[in-house]
C-alpha cells in the first residue's frame, strides 16, 4: 500500500508500506502518538501477522500497566493467544481500561462488512482525518484501505477544513472522518461538487440537520457507523436516514430496553486484570427501540457520556477529580451545544477549598484518559451534599 | 481596526470557554499546547470558522495557522494585516 503523508509545511512524502521480517513471537506494543510513525510501524507488522497491542502512552493507568506487566505472561493469555491479533484498550466504565482482543476473523469479517456498506463506487484514494486512538480509526482508516488494495492512503496529523476539502475534491476519494469535519465543511462559505467522493463518519451521531447541510452543499453523502471497541461495528446509517441498520452479520435485539448484539465482530476475550472470555449476546448501555433489523437510538443508560468516540463514566471522572487535594466533591453534567463542532461538552461543578488551576484538572483527567480531549467548563459552588438516595445535590 | 478584546470575546464565545474572562486571557498567552489556554486541534478547526465568519479572514493550512494562532495578539495582528492588505 502506498502512503502519501502530508507534512505540516504541505510537502508530501510517499512511502511504500510492505511486510516486515522483524516480528516477535509474542505481543508487540505500538504507541498511538504521531500518525506517520504509527502507520510505518503498524502496517508492516499487521501485514506480517505480528500480534499488536495498541497503547496510548499518555494514559497513566496504561503506562503503569505496561511498565508492571508483560502481557505475554498474563493469566489466561494462552486462550486469547490462539486467535487474537490486535489488543485495543477502551476507557471502561468501572475505573480501569478494558482491553478488547480482536481475532483475525473479527477484523477481516468486519472490514468486509464495512466495504459492502461504504464502498459503493471505485475508490483509488483513502483520506484519513481521524486519529488511530480508537478501533474506528484502525478499521476504517487502515484495514479497509488494505482490504481495498491498490490504494493510496492520504494522511496528515491535523487537517483544517480547507485542507480536507482540497483532498476530498480529487476523484474517487473515500474520506474517513468524524462529525467535527462533516459539520465544519458544512459551515464553510464556499461549496464544491464532491459527488465523486464518499464520506464515512463515526465516534458520535450527526444530527439530521448537519447531514442535510453537508449533502446539500457538496452533492455528496455520508455513511455513519455505530459501534464500540468491544462489539466492533454494530450498525450504519446512510445519508438522512433516521434509523440505524444492523451491519451484515450482526443480529440486534433489545434487552430491558438496552441494545443487545450478537456478532462475529465482538471480541472473544477481554482483558481486565486477567483475560476473560466474553459471552454473546453483548448487552450495551445504549437505550434503543428495535424495528426488525434496524433501531432508533433513544439514549444511554447510567452516567455514561461519550466524548471523542469514547464512552466515559461521569462517576469515574468525579472520583478522579476528588483525588485532587483542593477538591472536596465534584459533579459532572453533560451538555449538548449544537452550534459547536464538538457538541458534547461537560460542566464540572466543584466544591473546593481553593480555586483549582484548570491545567491541574486537565492533567489529572489525561492521566486516566490519555490523549482523548475532554472539553469542559468549571463551576464552583459552596456545597455539594448527598441526598437520601445517595445522589449528589448542589447547594449554591 | 479590530481591537484585541473583540478578538478575545469571539474566541471565548465561539469556543464556549465560559470559565475564562477577557482579563484572564492575556494578550500573549499561548492559545495552544500544555502551557496557556490549552486549545487543541478541534479548537483550531473551530477558530478558522470563527475567523472567517466574524472577521472575513480565511485560513487554509495548518502551517500558517500555527503562527497565527500563537496568541490573541498574533491573531489580532493577522486579522488587521489581512484587512489592510
Amino acid at each position: 500500500m502506498i502512503l502519501e503523508y502530508i507534512h505540516l509545511n504541505a510537502s508530501r512524502e510517499i512511502i511504500d508500506l510492505e511486510k516486515t521480517t522483524s516480528i516477535t513471537s509474542g505481543w508487540d506494543y505500538i504507541q498511538t502518538s504521531n500518525k506517520l510513525d504509527f502507520i510505518k510501524s503498524f502496517i508492516p507488522k499487521y501485514l506480517s501477522s505480528q500480534k499488536i497491542v495498541l497503547f496510548d502512552a499518555n494514559h497513566k493507568q496504561l503506562l503503569d500497566f505496561y511498565n508492571n506487566n508483560n502481557i505475554n505472561n498474563l493469566v489466561g493469555i494462552d486462550k486469547a493467544n490462539e486467535s487474537s491479533k490486535i489488543l485495543f484498550f477502551t476507557s471502561g466504565s468501572s475505573g480501569f481500561p478494558i482491553g478488547a482482543f480482536k481475532s483475525n476473523d473479527n477484523l477481516l469479517l468486519e472490514v468486509q462488512s464495512l466495504k459492502k456498506v461504504v464502498v459503493t463506487r471505485d475508490i483509488k484514494r483513502v483520506v484519513v482525518s481521524v486519529p488511530f486512538v480508537h478501533i474506528y480509526g484502525i478499521l476504517a482508516g487502515l484495514l479497509l484501505p488494505i482490504e481495498l488494495g491498490n490504494i493510496t492512503l492520504v494522511v496528515k496529523e491535523d487537517f483544517l477544513p480547507y485542507e480536507l476539502l482540497e483532498e476530498a475534491q480529487k476523484e474517487d476519494t473515500l474520506v474517513i472522518t468524524t462529525p467535527v469535519f462533516i459539520k465544519a465543511l458544512a459551515k464553510l462559505p464556499e461549496s464544491k461538487d464532491l459527488s465523486c467522493s464518499l464520506f464515512v463518519s463515526s465516534t458520535a451521531p450527526l444530527s439530521l440537520d448537519d447531514v442535510a447541510s453537508f449533502e446539500d452543499k457538496y452533492s455528496s453523502s455520508v455513511v455513519q457507523l455505530f459501534g464500540s471497541t468491544e462489539t466492533g461495528g454494530i450498525a450504519y446509517k446512510r445519508g438522512r436516514g433516521a434509523e440505524w441498520n444492523a451491519l451484515s452479520g450482526v443480529e440486534i435485539d433489545s434487552s430491558d430496553g438496552k441494545l443487545s448484539v450478537t456478532s462475529p465482530f465482538i471480541s472473544n476475550y477481554l482483558l481486565n486484570t486477567e483475560v476473560m472470555e466474553l459471552k454473546q449476546p453483548y448487552i450495551t448501555e445504549d437505550i434503543v427501540e428495535i424495528h426488525n433489523n434496524t433501531f432508533t437510538l433513544i439514549g444511554r443508560s447510567n452516567k455514561l457520556i461519550k466524548i471523542a468516540g469514547k464512552r466515559i463514566s461521569a462517576t469515574q471522572i468525579e472520583n478522579i477529580l476528588e483525588e485532587i487535594p483542593e477538591i472536596n466533591r465534584a459533579i459532572i453534567e453533560l451538555v449538548y451545544k449544537k452550534e459547536l463542532l464538538r457538541s458534547e461538552q461537560i460542566i464540572i461543578t466543584i466544591e473546593a477549598v481553593n480555586k483549582v488551576d484548570k491545567r491541574i484538572i486537565k492533567d489529572k483527567i489525561s492521566q486516566y484518559y490519555g490523549i482523548i480531549t475532554i472539553p469542559f467548563n468549571l463551576k464552583y459552588v459552596d456545597k455539594i451534599n448527598y441526598s437520601a438516595m445517595g445522589k449528589k445535590v448542589i447547594f449554591k | 481596526m479590530i481591537k484585541i478584546d473583540e478578538v478575545k470575546t469571539k474566541i471565548i464565545e465561539g469556543l464556549n470557554l465560559e470559565d475564562i474572562s477577557i482579563e484572564e486571557l492575556e494578550d500573549d498567552m499561548a492559545l495552544f499546547g500544555d502551557e496557556g489556554l490549552g486549545l487543541d486541534s478541534v479548537d483550531a478547526i473551530e477558530l478558522t470558522l470563527i475567523l472567517e465568519k466574524e472577521f472575513g479572514v480565511k485560513i487554509t493550512n495548518m502551517a500558517e495557522a500555527e503562527n497565527i494562532f500563537a496568541s490573541s495578539l498574533s491573531l489580532t495582528q493577522y486579522i488587521n494585516d489581512e484587512k489592510n492588505s
